[in-house]
C-alpha cells in the first residue's frame, strides 16, 4: 500500500469519520455507567490524527501509547505522570486485571483496565476507518452501522436519539459524497483538471443534504407503523411484565388502585389528571394501604366511615382553606384527591355527602349512598402544621387500632431491613428523629432515583430489599415502601400513601394559583403515626423535597426558634430550588414536544436562505446571461471581444460544454454549433481567430459580432 | 492572394476529374508543393498514385517523367549522365529523368541504397552531382515516391534517416463503392487525363510558393508545433522523436496548407491536421511495439487529440 498524499480534502473526509464514531461515544453515559466520555472523544481524536500523518510505524505506536497511558492518568491515576508511583500504581492495577482474566473471573477487571481496553478499541477503531477511508473509500457499512447502532439505543434505551440521527445523516451522506468523487476520479483519472472541483461538489452535497434534513425535519410524521416494538417483542415472546432489559417492565406512570406488585420502570406521561385553583396546596392524597405484602401493597383494614377526615389531633395547628378542583376529561375518579386533611366537598348542583374512608382516608362524595363520579368539586381542607416537639415525645403510646393495623410484615422479610433500620436509627431516641434518620438515609446520594431501568423482584424475592442491598435505583415506590417497612421494624407504625404532588403552577395571582396535575405528578409517601399529633407525611423519594410543614411550637425556646426559622428556610428554598428545576425541565419538555408546532425562529431563516440558494441555482443560467450582455454590451475592439469570447468559453464549461482537450477552437466552435444548431459560434471563432492568430489589429464591424455573441450566449441553456 | 486561391482551387477540381475521391490526398500534394517538399506515398499498387502525380503535373503545365525502380537501376539512370561525342570529342551530358518539374519515382524501395541516394541528393539539395559537377535542378522540383510496404522481397527499405527527406508521407487506401464504380465509368471509353487541360503555368507556381513563405504564423502557433514535437520526444511509446526539422517541416507545410486554405495565417487547425502526415515517418516507434496495431500516425493522433491547443500567445506562455 503506498502512502496517500495528506490533502486537506482527505483531512475532511477522516474528521467525518472520526464524527461519526464519536456518535457511538455519545450516547454511552446515558445507556451504560460510563463516565469521563470526553476523554474518550479527545483520546481517540488524538489517535485519529496520529494516524492521519502516518509516521514511521514506530512512531506512531509510541504516541498512541502515550495518548493511551495519558487518557488513563487523565482519569484514574492521581500521581505524576509517568512518575515512578504512577507506574507503580499502574502496573500494580493491570498485574491485578491479568490474573483476573487469566481466572476467567471477568467481573473483576477494574475501571482502570476496562477504560485501558476501551481505549485500545478506539485506537483500533482509527486505524479502522483510515483504511476505510483512505484506502478502501468506502464507508457504507460503518454508516449504516451507525444508523442501526443509534436506532437500536433510541428504541430500548431512554437516549434520544433523533438529533443523533439527523447528525448522522449529513455526515454519512456528505461522506460518501466525497468518496463518491474520489472513487470517479480514481476511474476517470484526468476527466478532472481543476483542483478544487470536489469542493465544489461537496457544498453542492452539503446544501442537498442540509435541505433534506430541513424538510424532513419540519415535515409532518406518521405515526410509526409499529408500535414500540417492545411490548411487541415481549407479547410474541410470551412474557407478561418483564422484558429482557434488566428486567424491567415499561408501563405508564399514574394513579391506579392497583399496587399489588410493584417495581419496573415506567414512562413520564404528561397527560393533565385534573386543574386546581385555589390557596397552597400540598401533596393530593388519594388513597393508603396498610398490608405489605414483600411484593406491594394491599389494604386489610374494616370499611368504616366518617363525614370528614381525623388524621390529626386537635393540638395541630390547622389552617382551614379551599379549593376547586377541575378533573380533566380523560379521567374519571369516585374519589376525592385533596390535599391535607378533607373537611367538605361540595359539587356543583348535586347533593353530595363527604365520607371518607376512617382507615385509608380515601374521601369519596356519596350521591344517594353511591360514590359520584365528579368532574368537579370544590374542597374544604384543613392543612397541618405539625409541630415537632410534639413527635419528640419519648416512650409514645399507641392506641390499639393503630398496632392493629399499621405494624404488619411478612413474615419471611429478610431481616437484613431490620438491621438496617436499627443501624440507621441507633443514634436517635425519640420517633420523630428516627423517622427522620431514616428518611435521611433514603435521600442520601447512596440511592439514585431514577423511573427506568427498575428491577421488577423476582418470585421470593423482596422488594424493599432488592432496592435497599442490591439495585438502589428506583423511585417514588421503591422510596416509600422501603421506607415504611423499615419503620415498622422498627415498631413505628406507618401506612404508604399515594396520590399526586401538587402540580405544576400555571398561573399565579393574589387570589389564587393554578395548578395543573397531570399522570407524571403521580406520588407515594409515608404516613407515620404519632400520639397526640395523628398520621404525619414524610417524603423519603430522592430528588423530591417535602411539601410538608414541621414546625416547633411558638413557646419554645429562642435558640429552638432560630433553629426552626432555619428549617423553614432551608425547606423552602429547596423548594424553590426544586421548582425552579422542574420548571426548567417543564420548559424544554415543552420546547421538544411544540418544535413541530411553533416554529422557532432560526429554521425559518435557514429554510428560507436554502430557498433562496436553490432558487438562484435554478436561475443561475438566465442570470448568468444576463450578466454577461450587460457587461459586454459595449465590444468596440479586439480586446473587448477577446474578453467577451472568452467568458463565453467559460460559461459554456460551466454549462457542460468545455472545450476538449486537444480540440482547436474551430473543432470546438463546430461541435458546439452542432449542439446549438447554429452556425455562430464558429462565425465567432473566425473572429477570435484572426484577432489571435492571425496578429489581426484594424477595427472589424465589431457590431455585428457582438450581436452573434449575444445571439450565441442566449442559446446556452435557453 | 484570393485570385491564387481561387486558381488553387480549380487545380484541384481539375485534378479530381481524373482522381476520384482523393481530395484529402490532393490537397497535401498540393500543399506539399506549395512547400516546396516532395511527398512518399506508401501504398499498394493500382490505387492511382501515378494517376494523380501525371495529373498535377499537367495541371500546373510542368514536364513530368517516371522513374520505375528496379534493382539494377544505377545511379545514372537517375541524375543523368556524360556521354562522349565522337564528333565533337567532348562529353556530353544527357539529363536523367530526376531533371524535370514534377518526378515520379515508383518503387523507390526496390532499388540499390546507392541509386536511392543519388535521388535523395536531388530531393535534399534540389541538385545533382554529375562527374563531379553540380548541376541545379529546375524549379519548381516536386517528386512523388511511391513505395510497396506488402512486398519485402528484394527490397532495400529506406533508412529511417532519409524518410524525413519527405515532407509528407500519405496513405492512398482504396476507394470506396461509389468512388470506383465512378472510377470505371469515366476510363470506359477514353482515360480523362488525356484531355486534362492546363490552368496553372510553372511561373504561376514559383510566385505561389514566394507567397507561401509569406503566411503569418503566431507565435501561440508556433509554440503548439513545439509542444507538439516535444511531446513526441518523451512520449513512452516513441524511441525516438521529432528532429527540429521536424518542427520546421511541420511549420512550412502548415504555412502552405493555409495559403490553399487562402487564410494569410495558421491556425492551430492546420498544425493539427498536418501533423500525422509530417511527423509520423519521422519518429521510430520502440521495437517491442511494432507488432502492435500501433503505427506512426496512431502515436501523433493520440498526441495531438489529447494536446491542449493554445488559445493565444498570452495562455502558451503560461
Amino acid at each position: 500500500m503506498q502512502t496517500s498524499p495528506q490533502t486537506p480534502k482527505l483531512f475532511l473526509m477522516y474528521m467525518l469519520g472520526y464524527l461519526l464514531l464519536m456518535e457511538w461515544l455519545i450516547p454511552l453515559p446515558e445507556i451504560t455507567q460510563t463516565g469521563y466520555v470526553p476523554v474518550f472523544m479527545a483520546a481517540s481524536g488524538f489517535f485519529f490524527l496520529v494516524m492521519f500523518f502516518q509516521f514511521p510505524w514506530w512512531a506512531s505506536l509510541l504516541l498512541i501509547g502515550g495518548g493511551l497511558l495519558f487518557g488513563i492518568h487523565t482519569i484514574f491515576i492521581e500521581h505524576t505522570f509517568l512518575s515512578l508511583q504512577w507506574w507503580g500504581a499502574f502496573l500494580a492495577e493491570i498485574n491485578m486485571n491479568l490474573t483476573h482474566m487469566f481466572q476467567g473471573e471477568w467481573y473483576g477487571l477494574s475501571d482502570l483496565f476496562r477504560s485501558l481496553l476501551f481505549l485500545m478499541l478506539l485506537g483500533i477503531m482509527s486505524y479502522l476507518i483510515y483504511f476505510w477511508i483512505v484506502h478502501a473509500r468506502r464507508i457504507l457499512f460503518f454508516f449504516l452501522f451507525t444508523v442501526l447502532y443509534v436506532g437500536v439505543i433510541d428504541t430500548f434505551f431512554p437516549y434520544d436519539g433523533s438529533s443523533a440521527i439527523v447528525r448522522i445523516f449529513i455526515l454519512g451522506f456528505v461522506l460518501m459524497a466525497l468518496l463518491q468523487w474520489d472513487r470517479l476520479s480514481g476511474y476517470f483519472p484526468g476527466a478532472v483538471k481543476h483542483k478544487y472541483v470536489w469542493l465544489r461538489w461537496t457544498v453542492l452535497a452539503v446544501i442537498f443534504l442540509i435541505a433534506a434534513a430541513g424538510v424532513g425535519m419540519l415535515a409532518p410524521k406518521a405515526e410509526p407503523q409499529w408500535p414500540d416494538p417492545l411490548p411487541y417483542m415481549e407479547a410474541a415472546a410470551g412474557i407478561e411484565g418483564t422484558s429482557g432489559i434488566g428486567n424491567e417492565t415499561v408501563r405508564k406512570i399514574g394513579y391506579g388502585d392497583n399496587d399489588e406488585q410493584l417495581g419496573g420502570g415506567f414512562e413520564m406521561d404528561e397527560t393533565p389528571v385534573f386543574t386546581a385553583s385555589g390557596g397552597e396546596v400540598g401533596y393530593w392524597r388519594g388513597d393508603s394501604k396498610n398490608v405489605y405484602t414483600g411484593q406491594g401493597w394491599t389494604s386489610d383494614t374494616p370499611d368504616e366511615s366518617r363525614p370528614e377526615s381525623d388524621f390529626f389531633d386537635e393540638a395541630v395547628p390547622v389552617e382551614e382553606q379551599e379549593v376547586d378542583v377541575e378533573i380533566a376529561d380523560s379521567h374519571a375518579f369516585d374519589f376525592a384527591f385533596y390535599p391535607g386533611s378533607i373537611k367538605d366537598i361540595q359539587v356543583p348542583e348535586e347533593d353530595v355527602r363527604l365520607q371518607v374512608d376512617r382507615y385509608s382516608g380515601k374521601a369519596a362524595a356519596v350521591a344517594d349512598g353511591d360514590p359520584y363520579e365528579a368532574s368537579s368539586y370544590s374542597l374544604t381542607y384543613a392543612y397541618p402544621e405539625f409541630p415537632i416537639d410534639a413527635m419528640q415525645q419519648r416512650s409514645p403510646q399507641d392506641p390499639e387500632e393503630v398496632t392493629n393495623h399499621y405494624l404488619g410484615l411478612p413474615e419471611d422479610l429478610p431481616t437484613s431491613i431490620g438491621e438496617l433500620a436499627e443501624d440507621i436509627t441507633a443514634e436517635e431516641e425519640n420517633r420523630y428523629d428516627k423517622v427522620r434518620a431514616v428518611e435521611r438515609f433514603l435521600n442520601s446520594p447512596e440511592f439514585t432515583y431514577d423511573t427506568s431501568n427498575i428491577a421488577v423482584p423476582e418470585e421470593g424475592e423482596d422488594y424493599v430489599e432488592q432496592f435497599l442491598f442490591d439495585t438502589k435505583r428506583g423511585y417514588c415506590d421503591n422510596f416509600s415502601t422501603s421506607m415504611a417497612v423499615m419503620l415498622r421494624t422498627l415498631d413505628i407504625p406507618t401506612r404508604w400513601v399515594k396520590g399526586f404532588t401538587k402540580g405544576n403552577e400555571t398561573r399565579v395571582d393574589q387570589e389564587e394559583t393554578v395548578y395543573e396535575v397531570t399522570s407524571a405528578n403521580a406520588h407515594s409517601w409515608v404516613e407515620v403515626y404519632f400520639p397526640d399529633v395523628g398520621w404525619v407525611p414524610f417524603e423519603p423519594t430522592r430528588g423530591f423535597t417535602s411539601e410538608f410543614d414541621y414546625t416547633y411550637a411558638a413557646e419554645e425556646s429562642g435558640n429552638n426558634e432560630e433553629t426552626a426559622g432555619q428549617t423553614e428556610e432551608e425547606t423552602e428554598e429547596e423548594e424553590e430550588e426544586a421548582e425552579e428545576e422542574e420548571t426548567e425541565e417543564q420548559e424544554e419538555d415543552s420546547e421538544a414536544s411544540a418544535a413541530g408546532f411553533s416554529l422557532p425562529g432560526w429554521p425559518i431563516y435557514l429554510s428560507g436562505a436554502i430557498v433562496f440558494l436553490g432558487i438562484a441555482y435554478m436561475l443561475r443560467f438566465p442570470l448568468i446571461k444576463r450578466a454577461m450582455i450587460f457587461r459586454f454590451r459595449h465590444v468596440r475592439d479586439p480586446a473587448a471581444f477577446t474578453k467577451a469570447f472568452l467568458s463565453l468559453l467559460t460559461f459554456l464549461r460551466y454549462a457542460g460544454f468545455g472545450r476538449k482537450n486537444g480540440e482547436t477552437l474551430r473543432e470546438y466552435g463546430m461541435r458546439m454549433d452542432e449542439v446549438f444548431e447554429t452556425e455562430e459560434m464558429s462565425t465567432l471563432v473566425y473572429e477570435y481567430e484572426k484577432i489571435h492568430y492571425g496578429a489581426l489589429k484594424e477595427d472589424g464591424n465589431w457590431s455585428n459580432a457582438l450581436s452573434i455573441w449575444m445571439n450565441m450566449v442566449n442559446r446556452i441553456k435557453a | 492572394m484570393e485570385k491564387q486561391h481561387s486558381v488553387l482551387h480549380n487545380v484541384i477540381e481539375n485534378i479530381e476529374r481524373v482522381v476520384v475521391g482523393k481530395r484529402e490526398e490532393i490537397e497535401l500534394s498540393l500543399t506539399a508543393l506549395l512547400a516546396k517538399g516532395h511527398v512518399l506515398l506508401e501504398d499498394v499498387p493500382g490505387v492511382g498514385k501515378t494517376m494523380m502525380v501525371r495529373a498535377i503535373a499537367r495541371s500546373i503545365g510542368a514536364d513530368f517523367k517516371r522513374i520505375q525502380f528496379t534493382p539494377d537501376l544505377l545511379p545514372s539512370d537517375v541524375s543523368g549522365v556524360s556521354i562522349y561525342n565522337q564528333k565533337t570529342q567532348s562529353f556530353e551530358f544527357r539529363a536523367g529523368p530526376v531533371m524535370s518539374n514534377v518526378v515520379l519515382a515508383d518503387e523507390i524501395n526496390r532499388t540499390s541504397p546507392k541509386t536511392q541516394s543519388a535521388l535523395l541528393e536531388a530531393l535534399e539539395e534540389g541538385s545533382v552531382t554529375i562527374d563531379g559537377q553540380t548541376r541545379k535542378l529546375e524549379e519548381p522540383f516536386f517528386v512523388m515516391a511511391t513505395q510497396n510496404p506488402i512486398e519485402y522481397g528484394g527490397t532495400y527499405p529506406l533508412p529511417e534517416a532519409q524518410l524525413d527527406r519527405f515532407l509528407f508521407k500519405l496513405k492512398m487506401g482504396y476507394p470506396s463503392y461509389e468512388e470506383e464504380l465512378d472510377v470505371l465509368n469515366r476510363v470506359e471509353q477514353k482515360h480523362p487525363i488525356e484531355e486534362l487541360a492546363e490552368v496553372l503555368s510553372l511561373t504561376d507556381i514559383l510566385e505561389m510558393q514566394k507567397n507561401t513563405a509569406g503566411v503569418y504564423v503566431d507565435d501561440a502557433v508556433k509554440q503548439y508545433i513545439i509542444s507538439i514535437v516535444n511531446e513526441t520526444r518523451t512520449h513512452r511509446d516513441v524511441q525516438l522523436g521529432v528532429s527540429p526539422r521536424g518542427s520546421i517541416a511541420l511549420m512550412k507545410a502548415s504555412q502552405a496548407y493555409a495559403f490553399l486554405q487562402g487564410r494569410e495565417y495558421v491556425i492551430p487547425d492546420d498544425v493539427k491536421h498536418l501533423s500525422p502526415v509530417t511527423l509520423s515517418h519521422r519518429i521510430i516507434l520502440r521495437s517491442d511495439l511494432q507488432m502492435v496495431e500501433k503505427d506512426g500516425e496512431d502515436v501523433i493522433r493520440e498526441i495531438v487529440s489529447t494536446l491542449r491547443v493554445p488559445l493565444s500567445n498570452k495562455e502558451a506562455v503560461q
